[in-house]
């Protein structure tokens, strides 16, 4: 079975000294030139949906719905989001990973013409993905990982 | 969805145009790197020494902003900063001349 392990990634706070961890991937993306872009995620468990600021993947020139989904609104911390959400897919390899394409299902949001007024990152969240590629945690520190590792495996 | 919290006393670079090309580590990340060599012994390795040199100098110069970018030997090469521009780089140069570059937001 296909596996790869990536490092968990560390932030140290400059104003409190607290050391903040994340998990990011990077992903080749299928364009609608049926070449391969890259882009980085974070790996997000909290995250129902894959999500992708609609601007970039316009940039990026990958197949994206024309219309967004009426009355699909993004839930923010702090209150309901609003703008729009393209329900569309993302075709992805995982590189060092293996070959596969993988269809992942992928919320573009916000205006596809307009830079975004808050910076979302890209998340990849846990619908279409864990299906087909199962991801652990592990926060053993091992030489080269201080704060741990993700592990990846094709299902 | 993801929650990040940002900083704002945090060093950043704050120049009047984006830096392109190898970034100049600041000294103020030299700092924090020899501090978690010491702190995080002895599985801060070389690989993990770079790999967080290159992740605290993306985010001083760049947090938040969407880059196009390649991790070199040297340190990181920012070749792209902005929609437009990295519009103008999908558009102009082939993924197979530049299959190292990554695009997000660090």
């Amino acid at each position: 079975m296909p596996s790869l392990k990536l490092p968990i990634l560390g932030k140290t706070l400059w104003l409190t000294g607290d050391v903040l961890l994340r998990a990011e991937l990077t992903l080749l993306l299928r364009t609608n030139q049926q070449t391969w872009e890259s882009a980085f995620f974070r790996v997000d468990p909290g995250t129902e949906m894959t999500t992708m600021p609609a601007s970039d993947a316009k940039k990026l020139d990958l197949p994206m719905p024309q219309n967004p989904v009426p009355g699909l609104v993004m839930n923010l911390p702090g209150g309901q989001g609003t703008g729009e959400v393209r329900a569309g897919i993302i075709r992805a390899q995982v590189p060092g990973l293996d070959n596969t394409e993988h269809i992942f299902p992928c919320y573009f949001v916000g205006d596809p013409n307009q830079v975004p007024p808050t910076t979302p990152k890209n998340l990849l969240g846990l619908s279409g993905v864990v299906d087909k590629i199962r991801i652990t945690f592990d926060g053993t520190a091992v030489p080269g990982c201080p704060y741990g590792q993700m592990l990846l495996e094709k299902i | 969805m993801a929650l990040e919290f940002r900083d704002l006393t945090a060093p950043r670079w704050n120049g009047t145009s984006p830096p392109h090309g190898l970034l100049p580590v600041p000294p103020e990340v030299e700092q924090v790197v020899a501090r978690e060599k010491v702190r995080l012994q002895p599985f801060m390795d070389q690989a993990a020494e770079q790999r967080t040199r290159d992740d605290l100098t993306l985010q001083y110069y760049f947090e938040d902003t969407l880059i196009a970018y390649r991790r070199t030997p040297q340190g990181v090469e920012v070749v792209a900063v902005g929609l437009d521009e990295i519009g103008e780089l999908v558009k102009k140069i082939p993924p197979e001349q530049r299959p190292d570059v990554v695009i997000g937001r660090p």
